[in-house]
C-alpha cells in the first residue's frame, strides 16, 4: 500500500492526512499530525476521498474532452487539439468582435490548488487582456 | 464484566465523525452499514445515543430466536444473519439503540431506484421496503475489529470512550465530588444571601 | 484571519458571530471546545440556536437579517459602558468622530425592535468581550457575508475589535473563517477582479508594469481598470456584456441564487467552456467540456482559512486524458499567442506567485515539505510565518492605521408577507461540501445524506401547518418551488426556515433571490420570503423526490457517455 500525503479538499480549515493507494485506487484516508488538525479528521477527511475513483454514485467523471457541433445539438467525444483549437479560436473571434471585458474566467476555490489559480489568473489577464477574473468566495 | 461507550455531552460538536466511522467499519467487515449510533440533537443535549449493553438487556430476553447473545466480555451482540427481522428487541430496547436496516435492492439489474411506499415520518421500527430483508442492527463494540471501537477512535473532541469496568469508580466517585462542590457552593450563595 | 486556527483555542473570549463551525469547520470546533475547556467565554450571536450555543456563556438570538442594528449597538455599548480602549482608539486607529457620529444613534435600547435583543443581555455581551483576557476573538461566516448588508458589517465587527483594543496582539482579532478549502488561496493568487496575486492592485500602475515584464507582454496588454465579479454573470449575459464564459472547478447552477433564470442566461452565451472533473449541472450546459484532473491527481500549494499555506501530493495517476488545470490555461493560451509554458507546480510558485509577491517570497517547497507549512506574511526565507497579523496595532493602510467605518442599518430585500410569511436563510450541513459534485460521488457520505435533504423548520411553525418530522413538503418563492424534507428543529428561530444548498431535489436556490450588494457583489443568500407547505399525498412525495432524482442523475450519465465513444476521425 502506497501513501500520499494530501491537504483535505473540503473546508478551509487545512487538515493533512495520507491518502492509501492500492493499484492506482485511493483506499482510505489516514490523520496526520497537521498544524490545524493534529491528528484528527472530520468524516469529510476520513470517508471523501472515493470521489476520485469515479465512483458514479452521483455523476461520472469526465476523462475526455466533449464539445457540441451547435448550440443545442448533443456533447460529442473530440480531441484534445479539437477542443482546444476550438476554445482558442473562438475566444480569438469573441476577443476581436467584442474586446477582451466580453471573457469572462473563473477561478477555483475548491480542489485545483494555489498553481491552478495562478495560471487562470494570468490567462485571463495576460492573454485575453482582461479583469474579469473572479472565484466562488461569495458562494 | 460490563463495557459501554460513554459520551461526554459538553465536547459533542454533532459532527457526525463517529457515526460515519460506525458505518465505515461495519460495512467493511461485511455487515449491515447502519451507523450503530444515533446522533441526538436537541436545543440543550446533543449526544450520541448507543447500546448500554444492559445487564438485564430486554432485547437479548425477548429475541424469539436467541440470535442476541451476551459475550465474555460483557457486550450483547446480534448475529445479522440468524436475526429473523422480526423487531421485538427494537421494541424492547429503552434506549432506541437498536435500528433495522437491510440491503436496498436499488441499483441493481433491473431495479434502478427505490419505490418508497410509505411516508419519511413513519416510525423506523415500522417501515417494510420491498423485496429488503431488515435485521436489527446495535452496537457491537466493534467485535470484528478486536472490540476497538471506531467511533472512539475518531472522535475529534474525545467525547466518545470506552468506559470498561476498571475506570468506572473513579469516574462515578468524580461525579460524586463535583456534585457536592456543586451543593457547597450553592449553599454559601444562599447563605450570603441570607446575610445580605 | 488576522489570527491562527491553533491559536484561538488560547483566547480569553469567542464571539461566534453567523458562524456555525459545527457544520462548516469541524476541526474549528474542536478548537472551540477545547477554549472553552481551557476557561475562554463563548458568545455566540444567532438567530438559531446552533451547536455552539449549547455551551456559550451567553447567547444572543437576533432577529435575521438585522445584523448592522446588532453590530452598532454593540459597538455603541462599547464606548458607553466605558469599554473602549481609549489610548489604542488614539494611536492606531483613523475617523473616531465620525464613528461615532452614526454609532451613538443606535443604542441597545432603540434597536431592540429591530434586533429583538435585551438590551441588558447586550450590554453584557459586550462588556464578555471586551474585557476578556487576554483576548477576544470576533469570528464569523457567511452569516454576515451573505446579507445585503455584508460589508457594512464587516466594516463594524472590524471596528468593534479596533475600539475594544480586541486585535493587534497574539491569538485575537477578526476571524472570517474562509468556507471552502481553497477560497482563500484564489483570492490569495489573484483569481479576483481588482487584485493581482498577493492583493496587488490592477489599478496601480507600477504594479502592471511589474506583472507585465514578468508576462513578457506589453504593459498596455494589461487591463487598467477592475473587472466583473462572477455573481454578476448573469445580468452581464443579459446586457450583452459577457459573450465568453470560461468556467473552472465550479458549479454555479448549483450553488448560485436563482438557478433555474441563471440557466437560462447561460443558453445566450456564444462560448460556454467548462473545466472541471465531474459531470455538473454545469458542464451539462455547456459548448465545450476540458475534463482536469482532480485532487488526489494533481499536486500543489492550497491556503487555509488562516493564511497558512500548505502542500499537497498526487496520489494516483490522472484518469483518461485528464490533464493538470494549468497545463489546459497554458495550452489555450499558447494557441492564442501568449507563451505561458510550465514545467511542473513548483516553477508556476516561485515564478508567479514568490516571485511577484514579497509577502510570499519566503513561502518554499522545500518549507512546506512533509508536514511544513508556511503561514504569510512570509517575506524571508528564514521568517517563521505569521500567525498573527496588525500586531502592535501597526494596520497596513497607507497611514498605517485602522480606519473606523460606520454604516446606518437597511431592512433586507425581500421581507416576508401574506403569501411568503417566512425567511429562508441558506446554510451548511456538515456531511457534504458545497455543491456535492466530489461528497456526493463518496459511498459513506452519501449513505449518511441523501436527496431531498431538510428544511429546517421550528416546532410552532410546523405545527401551524401540519407537518411532522420528516414529512414531505414544498417549499415555493416568488422564484421558485421544490420537494423536500422537514426538519422540525426546536433549534430554528420561529418565523425562520434553514436549507442547505447542495441538494438536487430539495434545491433552495431555485428559490433564493438574486440580489447582490453594491459594493462585494455578494448574493443575499440568507434571507428571502417562503413560504412552506405540506404535501397532501406523502407516499407519492416520496416516489416523486425519488423519480426527479434519478431523472437528474440520468439526464447528466447520459450527457456524460458521449465520452466513451472514441472521436470520428477528422
Amino acid at each position: 500500500m502506497e501513501k500520499h500525503m494530501v491537504v483535505c479538499p473540503y473546508c478551509g480549515t487545512g487538515c493533512k492526512f495520507n491518502l492509501l493507494v492500492e493499484h492506482d485506487l485511493v483506499v482510505g484516508a489516514e490523520p496526520l499530525n497537521g498544524l490545524t488538525n493534529e491528528g484528527f479528521l472530520c468524516l469529510k477527511g476520513w470517508f471523501g476521498y472515493d470521489f476520485i475513483n469515479d465512483t458514479k454514485i452521483l455523476t461520472p467523471r469526465v476523462l475526455h474532452p466533449m464539445m457540441r457541433e451547435g448550440k443545442g445539438a448533443p456533447l460529442k467525444r473530440v480531441s484534445w487539439d479539437t477542443a482546444l483549437d476550438f476554445v482558442a479560436s473562438k475566444l480569438s473571434a469573441i476577443k476581436e468582435k467584442y474586446g477582451p471585458d466580453s471573457i469572462f474566467v473563473t477561478g477555483s476555490s475548491r480542489g485545483a490548488g494555489n498553481e491552478a489559480n495562478l495560471a487562470a489568473q494570468r490567462f485571463a489577464r495576460a492573454c485575453i487582456g482582461t479583469n474579469n477574473i473572479d472565484n466562488c468566495a461569495r458562494t | 464484566m460490563n463495557r459501554f461507550i460513554a459520551i461526554q455531552p459538553s465536547r459533542c460538536v454533532a459532527c457526525g465523525t463517529c457515526r460515519a466511522a460506525c458505518s465505515e467499519g461495519h460495512k467493511r467487515a461485511g455487515l449491515q452499514a447502519e451507523p450503530r449510533l444515533a446522533l441526538f440533537e436537541s436545543r440543550d443535549v446533543v449526544a450520541s445515543v448507543t447500546c448500554h449493553h444492559c445487564e438485564g438487556a430486554p432485547c437479548l430476553k425477548v429475541c424469539p430466536v436467541n440470535a442476541i447473545h451476551r459475550d465474555d466480555d460483557g457486550c450483547v451482540r446480534v448475529d445479522e444473519a440468524h436475526c429473523v427481522g422480526c423487531r421485538l428487541c427494537a421494541v424492547a430496547c429503552p434506549f432506541g439503540a437498536i435500528r433495522m436496516a437491510g440491503t436496498s435492492r436499488a441499483g441493481v439489474a433491473g431495479i434502478e431506484y427505490s419505490t418508497p411506499t410509505f411516508a419519511g415520518s413513519l416510525d423506523p421500527i415500522l417501515r417494510w421496503e420491498v423485496g429488503v430483508y431488515a435485521v436489527a442492527v446495535k452496537c457491537d463494540l466493534c467485535a470484528y475489529d478486536n472490540c476497538h471501537p471506531h467511533c472512539v477512535d475518531a472522535c475529534i473532541t474525545e467525547a466518545l470512550r470506552l468506559v470498561e469496568s476498571g475506570e468506572k469508580a473513579g469516574e462515578v466517585e468524580g461525579k460524586r465530588v463535583r456534585a457536592l462542590e456543586a451543593d457547597l457552593v450553592m449553599l454559601e450563595s444562599f447563605g450570603q444571601g441570607e446575610e445580605g | 484571519m488576522s489570527c491562527g486556527v491553533p491559536g484561538m483555542e488560547d483566547a480569553g473570549c469567542l464571539f461566534l458571530f453567523g458562524y456555525n463551525p459545527n457544520t462548516s469547520h469541524p476541526l474549528v470546533a474542536r478548537r472551540v471546545v477545547k477554549a472553552k475547556e481551557k476557561g475562554a467565554k463563548i458568545i455566540v450571536a444567532d438567530p438559531r440556536f446552533i451547536e455552539t450555543s449549547r455551551i456559550a456563556d451567553m447567547y444572543l438570538p437576533l432577529r435575521n437579517g438585522s445584523n448592522v442594528a446588532f453590530l452598532n449597538a454593540f459597538a455603541n455599548a462599547i464606548v458607553t459602558e466605558g469599554l473602549m480602549d481609549e489610548e489604542f482608539v488614539r494611536e492606531h486607529t483613523l475617523g473616531f468622530d465620525e464613528w461615532w457620529q452614526t454609532i451613538e444613534k443606535y443604542t441597545p435600547e432603540n434597536t431592540r425592535d429591530i434586533t429583538g435583543i435585551d438590551p441588558g443581555m447586550l450590554r453584557e455581551a459586550a462588556r464578555m468581550y471586551a474585557t476578556a483576557e487576554p483576548s477576544s476573538i470576533l469570528c464569523w461566516g457567511m452569516g454576515v457575508c451573505q446579507h445585503l448588508q455584508n460589508v457594512e458589517a464587516v466594516h463594524t465587527c472590524a471596528a468593534i475589535a479596533c475600539v475594544s483594543h480586541q486585535i493587534g496582539k497574539p491569538n485575537s482579532g477578526v476571524a472570517p473563517v474562509r468556507g471552502q478549502n481553497n477560497v482563500q488561496g484564489a483570492c490569495d493568487m489573484g483569481a479576483l477582479p481588482n487584485f493581482f496575486p498577493g492583493y496587488q492592485k490592477v489599478t496601480d500602475p507600477e504594479i502592471r508594469q511589474k506583472f507585465a515584464d514578468n508576462w513578457n507582454v506589453p504593459v498596455e496588454a494589461l487591463s487598467g481598470h477592475v473587472g466583473y465579479k462572477v455573481s454578476d454573470i448573469g445580468h452581464l449575459i443579459d446586457d450583452g456584456k459577457i459573450h465568453a464564459f470560461y468556467n473552472f472547478g465550479e458549479d454555479p447552477l448549483q450553488t448560485e441564487p436563482d438557478a433555474l433564470h441563471l440557466a437560462k442566461q447561460f443558453e445566450r452565451l456564444d462560448l460556454f467552456v467548462c473545466q472541471d472533473i465531474f459531470m455538473t449541472q454545469t458542464c451539462a450546459a455547456a459548448d465545450v467540456i476540458l475534463p482536469a484532473t482532480s485532487w488526489g491527481e494533481h499536486e500543489g500549494v492550497f491556503s487555509a482559512c488562516d493564511r497558512t499555506f500548505q502542500r499537497f501530493t498526487a496520489a494516483v495517476p490522472p484518469k483518461g486524458e485528464c490533464k493538470h488545470d494549468w497545463q489546459i490555461f497554458a495550452e489555450v493560451a499558447e494557441r492564442m499567442g501568449h507563451d505561458m509554458h510550465y514545467r511542473d507546480t513548483q516553477e508556476i510558485w516561485d515564478k508567479e506567485c514568490r516571485a511577484m509577491w514579497p509577502g510570499a517570497y519566503g513561502a518554499t517547497y522545500e518549507k512546506m515539505e512533509g508536514l511544513g507549512h508556511a503561514q504569510w506574511p512570509v517575506p524571508t526565507l528564514d521568517h517563521p510565518g505569521t500567525p498573527d497579523l496588525f500586531l502592535g496595532g501597526a494596520f497596513t493602510t497607507p497611514e498605517g492605521k485602522a480606519h473606523l467605518i460606520a454604516h446606518e442599518y437597511r431592512d433586507p430585500t425581500e421581507l416576508p408577507d401574506e403569501r411568503y410569511p417566512l425567511v429562508l436563510c441558506t446554510v451548511r450541513e456538515v456531511g457534504h461540501y458545497s455543491c456535492r459534485s466530489m461528497t456526493g460521488n463518496c459511498a459513506q457520505l452519501s449513505n449518511l445524506a441523501e436527496e431531498p435533504g431538510y428544511v429546517h423548520i421550528s416546532p410552532a411553525d410546523a405545527a401551524a401547518r401540519g407537518i411532522k418530522h420528516e414529512d414531505m413538503v414544498w417549499v415555493y418563492s416568488r422564484r421558485g418551488k421544490i420537494i423536500t424534507r422537514a426538519f422540525v428543529d426546536d433549534r430554528a428561530n420561529e418565523g425562520a426556515v434553514y436549507m442547505t444548498y447542495q441538494w438536487w431535489v430539495g434545491k433552495c436556490n431555485d428559490l433564493t433571490l438574486h440580489h447582490v450588494d453594491e459594493r462585494s457583489h455578494t448574493p443575499e443568500d440568507k434571507y428571502c420570503a417562503v413560504e412552506v407547505e405540506l404535501v397532501d399525498d406523502q407516499v407519492w412525495a416520496e416516489q416523486h423526490a425519488e423519480e426527479l432524482y434519478m431523472e437528474l442523475k440520468g439526464r447528466l450519465a447520459e450527457n456524460a457517455n458521449a465520452q466513451h465513444e472514441a472521436p470520428a476521425l477528422s
